[in-house]
């Protein structure tokens, strides 16, 4: 490889290294808003307010639900079903039946983070998402 | 073109012969936990951080090969009783996996079979074999018995040698290219997947293939390009620092076992295959593929499919098809380096770079699967005390529950970035040794590689954006 050749090279990383900046900057900047847009919302969601999931003909009403919390924050919501089924939230394990007509109470602290399938577990219909944010 | 008809013929007869099962059960993941998406600010620096590397090796060239000539240092000999032992845990497991999936209880995830066979054997076999060699060649039930047979055949008759037909050449890896898709339809678009009795079943079908090919081409033979897991888990072997050669172990320089793969039919369809089945397993948790399945669906149902099978068919469609684009693109480079001088043929540069590939598939097991390793492997402390699911407690472990908080969610994104950016660099180091091994002209290598960073640039792009638009 020619000197001339090397010396381009180390040029373009040099503008390659500018424009990573460039991108990643403003990028840093929109997750920043991000991350506070998304902190309102999970607090609004969780900390007053409990999700309600309703469940007809044994599917949820208006498609899955998504739970959004930050780890250490509680997880509440409800279910009411027509059905009566159990209802399952993965990975924290929790089981509560509901009977046809009923409605049952969800209230634990976030301690695992990642994303968790929340299911009718007799028809392995899944109702909600909770994702737990780190 | 009779070659490729074959194989589409093959690969038929496969989705008909497993379209024949019947599809009642609802699948259910093994899974209680999936992974949250990379964050937009780790995306750009892993970005960035590529871009840059990719402009450092162009920078950094060595004009001479240094990895294509082994460099290897002997360790030590691994005596005969290991071999023993290790053949008979591997064939004591493949027997508790085949007896559970039966005998046991018939539901995913107080089973052994099917937590062993997607997360131990699947995933940590591809990590063991990275890490410390060709880990399953010692454990490979299938072999193990191949061999005891063979052994017995020559004790019984003295003298007489086994007849063997000859391994056809274009055949080559091709028997395990069908495995490894087999395999990846399996786990991603059979809906019975985690039915521990169909487990056992295929299990049994997939050992029993294994043991006609040996009696068929010998036990050696079949076992180096035939075996589907057993050529899988060399091929990731390849970037081992250990190697073994007879009896004896030698540790070697990292990188340097990459470019000694065997060049065989089916090489380049094998680490395709590998790549867009993990690529098809993070895209059919995004958005595009969620939007795209329902009418996928409804052709299939308007074909006469039930609702389940219409799924199954839909995923097998998005299968394919991510193993196609993946082929597309490697195949793309390849043209584009073919344009460069000296007037090498297409088919020979293919074969020539493919081993580059190798870090790219381990990048994206690892980056898909570290996470279901970590957690649900630890399923296995308790199904080993309880491998049916009755209650049983053999170790005194059958009480283990799985920690979900022994890797925080930062330190997945970290691993799973790493991942790709190792592969991506990894990738690039062995193009451009095989590229100055093979052009006689500095300048014809270099400007070879500018196609190969497109391609390194692409799989690892498309790795990062996979992870990100995961469940968004």
């Amino acid at each position: 490889m020619t000197r001339g050749t090397r010396i381009a090279l180390i040029a373009a990383l040099v503008v390659a290294a500018v424009v990573a900046f460039i991108i990643v900057n403003p990028g840093g900047g929109d997750d920043n808003s991000n991350n506070n847009t998304s902190s309102t919302t999970s607090s609004k969601k969780t900390a007053p307010s409990v999700t309600a999931i309703k469940v007809v003909g044994g599917k949820p009403a208006g498609g899955i639900t998504t739970i959004t919390v930050h780890k250490g924050d509680r997880v509440r919501f409800t279910v009411s079903s027509d059905v009566a089924d159990e209802i399952h939230v993965h990975g924290y394990d929790f089981m509560k039946d509901v009977p046809a007509g009923g409605r049952i109470r969800f209230d634990f602290p976030a301690t695992i983070s990642g994303s968790f399938v929340v299911e009718l577990e007799g028809r392995k219909e899944q109702i909600a998402s909770l994702k737990v944010e780190p | 073109m009779t070659r490729h008809a074959r194989c589409v013929a093959g690969a038929a007869l496969a989705l008909i012969a497993a379209g024949l099962f019947p599809s009642d059960a609802g699948a259910h993941g093994l899974v209680g936990r999936a992974d949250l998406p990379v964050p937009s600010w780790l995306f750009g620096w892993a970005a960035a951080i590529v871009l840059v590397v990719s402009f450092v090796a162009l920078a950094t060239l060595w004009p001479k090969p240094q990895l294509q000539e082994p460099v290897r240092r002997p360790l030590f000999r691994v005596p005969s009783i290991v071999d023993t032992l290790t053949a008979l845990i591997g064939v004591g497991l493949f027997a508790l996996v085949v007896y559970s999936g039966f005998a046991g209880a018939q539901q995913a995830t107080v089973n052994f079979a099917p937590t062993f066979i997607y997360v131990h054997f699947w995933v940590g076999l591809v990590v063991l074999s990275v890490l410390f060699g060709d880990v399953f060649r010692a454990f490979n039930p299938w072999l193990a018995v191949g061999r005891a047979a063979s052994w017995t055949f020559h004790r019984a008759f003295k003298g007489r040698e086994a007849r063997h037909l000859a391994y056809p050449d274009w055949l080559g890896r091709w028997p395990a290219v069908v495995g490894i898709l087999g395999f990846a339809w399996l786990e991603l678009a059979y809906v019975n997947k985690d039915d521990p009795s169909r487990l056992a079943i295929l299990s049994l079908v997939y050992a029993g293939i294994q043991l006609v090919g040996m009696a068929l081409f010998g036990v050696a033979r079949w076992s180096q390009d035939g075996d589907a897991f057993g050529v899988y888990y060399n091929m990731l072997a390849h970037l081992s620092s250990f190697e073994r050669i007879g009896r004896v172990l030698y540790a070697r320089r990292p990188l340097s076992g990459a470019p000694r793969l065997r060049l065989v039919a089916g090489s380049v369809a094998l680490l395709c295959a590998a790549i867009g089945s993990t690529t098809f397993d993070g895209f059919s948790n995004g958005p595009v593929w969620s939007s795209t399945t329902p009418h996928l669906q409804t052709f299939f149902s308007d074909l006469g499919a039930g609702s389940l099978n219409a799924v199954q068919w839909s995923s097998t469609v998005g299968l394919i098809g991510c193993v196609l684009v993946i082929a597309a693109f490697y195949w793309l480079g390849v043209l584009g380096i073919r344009t460069v001088g000296e007037g090498h043929a297409a088919r020979e540069l293919a074969g020539r770079f493919v081993h580059t590939l190798i870090p790219i598939t381990f990048a994206y097991a690892l980056a898909h699967y570290f996470s279901l390793l970590v957690f649900q492997g630890q399923a296995g402390g308790y199904l080993i005390s309880d491998p049916l699911g009755h209650g049983s407690d053999l170790f005194g472990t059958a009480d283990i529950r799985i920690n979900y908080n022994v890797v925080s969610t930062n330190a997945i994104w970290y691993v799973q970035v790493g991942a790709l950016i190792s592969g991506h660099v990894a990738g690039l180091v062995l193009a451009h040794d095989r590229a100055v091994s093979i052009y006689r002209k500095v300048q014809d290598a270099t400007r070879s590689q500018y196609w190969m960073l497109v391609v390194m640039v692409g799989f690892t792009s498309l790795g990062l954006w996979l992870l990100s638009a995961v469940n968004q």
